[in-house]
């Protein structure tokens, strides 16, 4: 007898998803993941003038916001055959990146952490730390009902890691707010900094631009150390099931990105059956065969067979999984490597946990990188080359690009100054994709054979941790 | 917790970020002692076709402060991205709350009209839930341009039919004191604020259109940082080169849209798009994302397509 089960919708994530399973013998034997949210981004923007889309494409997704920007661009410049001058690539990659880190410690303390932290075991402080009383008073007394969780489930509920959480899940914000500011004084404003232009940064920036970034990259490097690290170890210590809880395919993929002296901070390619292989982009195809979509890429809401609005991305017919952890199984991370050895991992093969621990240890990665590559700006150089806005372009471009969540592509093709196909292939569309030919998508394969010991009205909190663990965007995978 | 001089200190500061000046101070200090934690207003987020951007940018504030927003002002009863339940145990939350009625409803995105599957809350179409949750409302807040006008979700041919909250509460007949808040995403402080206004002085702050005046009373151009390089003519020719220059042949949009944007700042006032040498897209503007080229470049200003600022900013006096 197998036990229906849904998590519908899924809280704590972007957008709309929803997941359906069936439990066989304590485990997820059926699964469907359905992505409920749909705009038609590529098709609103056929025909606009290619230019808009670095404004429009900008928007698929409020929370990483300024990724799709710049894949948008990049894509965009080779169809100018412009190439942004030295600062203008230096500007981008120290938005990119601080904006991933912060992306990050969204995921783990405000989406994630709920997951394995019983909140309410944070009240009844009564110390001297005024900040924390603060937090516990207004726990216990709010009536705030949105840190009410009714899932049942194996939560940490001694007092003095839920206090600690609860604090760090405010001080996240804070970080979150104050590397914003950073992020806002060299492109105007955040979230959709506007100063992206095919060229280059418009952005006239001053030394005090610079320091004000360093002390707001500082803070955040702190808090990744100082807390968000230690944080995900803790759960790794707490929950070591979860090394082997919501394994995929092992099959891993991710770009070329953020640029330094020496190359790039992340590799390119592709890993398939425990091979790396170099990442060939005609091996993508979208398949539409559990989509609400005609064959010409036209929405319909009643397709046969359809469930989800994702498409299912396929590298040479293979599933692929991206993110933090695809990033550092590209680039042979040893750091990492030696990392979760201490849980007894020999090899990076993926898991909820490993998932975690690649995104924390990615953020002091990238922050040690941002370092360095903010020393590169040279203060009175151009940001930017002057591009003609209105110019009647044609040709096509394609930008490789990355999100918090995974490799990302924006692929614009344009005729006389019109827009006349754009495709997005999204970290997300990857990973939450519905089952096409025969194969699961990446999450679906990592929720079939979760051991469920808690279920209910609101599903498994199990399933939660396996869906959350890869960050999902359900906006960007649809779009 | 605070001291009641710390307390009034506060409401001045928000006093100042909703209104612009510290006249309501005291009023705002009454309007919250009133409130007893327990008591403080419901606010319930739902998500259309959206991004979440809205939502995020609330997380940033400016003058405003999320944190404080939560803990301090008002009751956040239900959120798709922060509630800590999820599936079932997420909607019955939404359910108590909407069914006993009295709450804020914040919508941000669209609502599909024509493909209803095109955006789901729970099992249930967004078009068919959305009623019952808007019924017992006490007032309900358009939050982004999406939601105040269908924004990006209904450009183009709006495959999916996507309304804004005025036309979808017109049709299922439902009649609620509207606040709009435009922008794309929707500043932190015109919604914080919005509904700091409404706890504080216990009445809906002066709008036009569903429009708080306060935000947006009026164009950008009119507070802008480069109004003086308007005046002279000295327009922007080359982005690598003009950094300070007035950006309107570039297609600026500052002179038909309407916002505080150039006063008010972002991100803890430390700037705004056009200080950053981008040229205003008009983010809070009803036609936005705009059915031509959201750059349109132009040599003479006379040529710009916009009639708005034919007759707002070329009838004022600059020929």
């Amino acid at each position: 007898m197998s036990n229906l089960l849904s998590v519908d919708p899924v809280s704590r994530i972007e957008g709309h998803m929803s997941v359906s399973t069936a439990v066989e013998g304590g485990r997820v034997s059926k699964v469907r993941i359905s992505g409920n949210m749909y705009r038609g981004l590529e098709r609103l923007l056929l025909n606009r003038h290619p230019v808009d889309s670095a404004r429009i494409a900008q928007r698929v997704c409020g929370v990483c916001h300024e990724v799709h920007g710049i894949s948008s661009i990049t894509a965009l410049e080779q169809i100018y055959r412009v190439v942004p001058p030295h600062n203008g690539q230096v500007l981008r990659d120290m938005i990119l990146g601080l904006h991933i880190v912060t992306d990050h410690l969204l995921h783990f303390y405000n989406l994630c952490s709920p997951d394995y932290i019983d909140y309410s075991a944070a009240a009844g402080y009564s110390g001297r730390d005024a900040e924390m009383k603060n937090i516990s008073d207004w726990i216990s007394s709010s009536g705030t009902k949105f840190v009410i969780n009714k899932t049942p489930g194996d939560y940490i509920k001694d007092k003095g890691t839920a206090r600690r959480f609860a604090l760090h899940y405010f001080q996240a914000l804070k970080i979150r707010a104050e590397a914003a500011s950073g992020l806002a004084l060299i492109g105007g404003k955040v979230p959709f900094i506007h100063a992206l232009l095919p060229g280059g940064i418009t952005t006239e920036i001053t030394p005090d631009t610079l320091m004000r970034y360093y002390r707001v990259l500082t803070e955040t490097t702190d808090f990744v150390n100082n807390a968000f690290i230690p944080d995900v170890m803790e759960l790794a210590e707490r929950y070591p099931e979860y090394f082997k809880i919501g394994g995929a395919y092992d099959t891993f993929y991710a770009h070329d990105s953020l640029k330094y002296k020496k190359g790039y901070l992340f590799t390119s390619g592709v890993i398939i059956d425990g091979e790396k292989r170099k990442f060939d982009y005609k091996m993508v195809k979208e398949l539409l065969n559990s989509s609400y979509y005609n064959p010409d890429g036209s929405p319909n809401e009643s397709a046969k067979g359809a469930y989800s609005w994702i498409k299912s991305p396929r590298y040479n017919g293979y599933p692929l999984e991206t993110g933090p952890i695809a990033r550092a199984a590209l680039s042979n991370d040893a750091g990492f490597r030696q990392l979760i050895a201490r849980y007894g991992q020999t090899s990076i093969r993926s898991s909820v946990m490993t998932r975690l621990l690649a995104r924390a240890y990615e953020s002091r990665r990238i922050c040690n990188y941002l370092f360095e590559r903010s020393e590169d700006f040279v203060i009175g150089k151009p940001t930017i080359a002057h591009v003609d806005l209105q110019k009647k372009l044609t040709g096509e471009g394609i930008g490789f690009s990355l999100a918090a969540r995974g490799a990302l592509i924006h692929h614009i093709k344009a005729y006389d100054g019109r827009v006349t196909d754009y495709k997005m292939i999204v970290p997300s569309t990857w990973n939450f994709g519905p089952t096409a030919a025969g194969k699961h998508g990446v999450a679906e394969k990592a929720v079939l054979g979760t051991p469920v010991r808690f279920g209910g009205d609101s599903g498994s909190i199990e399933v939660g941790r396996v869906i959350r663990s890869f960050d999902p965007c359900t906006a960007c995978s649809v779009h | 917790m605070l001291s009641r001089r710390d307390f009034i200190k506060r409401c001045r500061d928000i006093s100042v970020a909703v209104i612009g000046a510290e006249v309501f101070a005291t009023d705002i200090a009454e309007g919250f002692m009133r409130i007893a934690a327990s008591k403080r207003p419901q606010i319930v987020f739902v998500q259309g076709q959206s991004c979440t951007g809205c939502s995020i940018s609330m997380t940033y504030g400016n003058e405003s402060d999320f944190i404080d927003f939560v803990t301090r002002l008002v009751r956040v009863q239900v959120h798709p991205n922060l509630s800590f339940s999820q599936g079932h145990g997420y909607i019955q939350m939404l359910e108590e709350v909407t069914s006993a009625g009295g709450h804020i409803l914040v919508l941000e995105g669209s609502i599909p009209q024509r493909m209803k599957k095109a955006c789901l809350l729970g099992e249930e179409p967004l078009y068919d839930a959305l009623k019952k949750h808007l019924q017992k409302a006490y007032a309900v807040v358009a939050c982004g341009t999406c939601a105040v006008s269908g924004g990006i979700p209904a450009s183009g041919r709006n495959e999916t039919g996507a309304i804004d909250i005025d036309q979808y509460m017109r049709q299922c007949g439902i009649s609620k004191p509207l606040i709009k808040i435009p922008g794309c995403p929707a500043h932190p402080d015109r919604l914080m604020g919005t509904v700091a206004y409404i706890l504080g002085s216990g009445k809906m702050p002066p709008m036009k259109d569903g429009v708080p005046q306060q935000y947006f009373g009026n164009l950008i151009h009119n507070n802008c940082g480069r109004f003086q390089y308007f005046s002279q003519d000295i327009y922007l020719k080359d982005f690598e080169i003009d950094k300070h220059s007035c950006l309107l042949k570039k297609g600026c949009r500052g002179t038909i849209t309407k916002s505080d944007c150039p006063t008010r700042r972002w991100n803890g006032g430390v700037s705004v798009c056009v200080e950053s040498n981008a040229p205003c897209v008009g983010c809070t503007h009803n036609g936005w994302p705009f059915k031509e080229n959201i750059y349109y470049e132009s040599r003479n200003i006379e040529d710009l397509p916009w009639t708005d600022f034919k007759k707002n900013v070329l009838g004022m006096g600059k020929k």
